[in-house]
């Protein structure tokens, strides 16, 4: 069964299940997972910090320490990420450098929880959409002139 | 809202329709409130190639402005300007749809100035062609940052003789909204 994660959701589930998150420019998708019990979890993420205002899970900060949360509690214990995104969609608007910050807040949050980072693709100026096979630990990512697997 | 909008689709209507020499049809601009996993749907998907062209709005009216077409539709306004069939985008192609993009927002701008007689100034224009989440985003993450939703005033637009349909997109930010239904004395 295949998952599909809107912007500023997540979802959990186990092998031999699909996460898959569309169309993320400067979002990030963040995908945790505990290989040896085939359990994952995916968050597309908006935003870095919470602001204490609307739905935590689209924040980078308080999204990804829900995930965490949710994924411990069904017993994942070697939680290791794989992230995709945070690219600048629109090069000429200096204003919106919110692909740069999110990877930033996305990588700082998974240094504070001591999870690993095992590979990522981010940043550039194009749109990604990602799909993580849950039995292989396969990030598989594609875009308009791209496709690539981590 | 919708009246403010009216006015300002009828002006961009007419500049296109002069730029591209074809009737254009533009709808009752509709606003809405939508979460954000459910604006793409606007616009036929969160993976729908889309060409848009984006402007950030300041002065009275805080917020973004889109000018969207999906691929098709933009591959026939390069047609329409270049004679070629081309699925490339070439750095004139995608200038020339920037520059169409900047005059028919403008005269969309301009003409809700007008009528609510607030100041709003848009930023030069920024353009990419991608995914439609992917596009969207930035105006959701720049209007929307505290609210889970976002506020959607939508304009389609339609072409008689050629193969066109686009869609114009507000989004103001929350306090934004307040100056504007301030100005049409709501």
């Amino acid at each position: 069964m295949e998952t599909s994660i809107g912007i500023g959701e997540y979802a959990v589930a186990i092998a031999p299940d699909l996460l898959k998150t569309v169309g993320l420019g400067s979002c990030v998708g963040v995908v945790l997972f505990d290989q040896g019990m085939q359990l994952a979890g995916m968050i597309h993420v908006m935003l870095p910090k919470n602001t204490g205002k609307g739905n935590a899970s689209k924040y980078a900060d308080t999204g990804i320490r829900i995930l965490l949360e949710e994924l411990r509690r069904r017993g994942a214990k070697r939680i290791v990420a794989k992230i995709a995104g945070g690219a600048q969609m629109f090069a000429t608007l200096r204003t919106m450098q919110m692909g740069l910050k999110n990877v930033e807040e996305v990588k700082q949050v998974l240094l504070e929880e001591s999870v690993p980072l095992i590979a990522q693709d981010v940043g550039g100026n194009s749109g990604r959409t990602i799909v993580f096979h849950i039995d292989s630990a396969q990030l598989h990512i594609t875009g308009r002139d791209m496709s690539l697997i981590i | 809202m919708q009246e403010i909008g009216n006015i300002g689709a009828g002006n961009a209507a007419t500049a296109l329709s002069e730029l591209v020499h074809a009737q254009l049809q533009m709808s009752v601009p509709r606003v809405k409130i939508l979460p954000f996993a459910e604006v793409s749907a606007e616009v036929g998907g969160g993976d729908a190639i889309l060409a848009a062209v984006l402007f950030q709005l300041s002065g009275d009216l805080d917020g973004m402005m889109y000018w969207i077409l999906p691929l098709s539709s933009a591959q026939a306004l390069i047609a329409q300007f270049f004679d070629v069939q081309s699925s490339e985008w070439s750095e004139m192609s995608l200038s020339m749809l920037q520059e169409v993009g900047n005059i028919v927002a403008g005269a969309y701008l301009s003409a809700v100035c007008d009528f609510t007689d607030l100041r709003v100034y848009p930023t030069p224009p920024a353009m990419t062609v991608d995914m439609a989440d992917a596009v969207l985003a930035d105006g959701m993450i720049y209007a929307a940052d505290e609210q889970d939703a976002v506020v959607l005033i939508e304009t389609d637009l339609q072409a008689k003789q050629i193969e066109l349909s686009g869609y114009f997109f507000i989004m103001p930010r929350a306090a934004s909204l307040f100056t504007l239904l301030g100005a049409l004395g709501v």
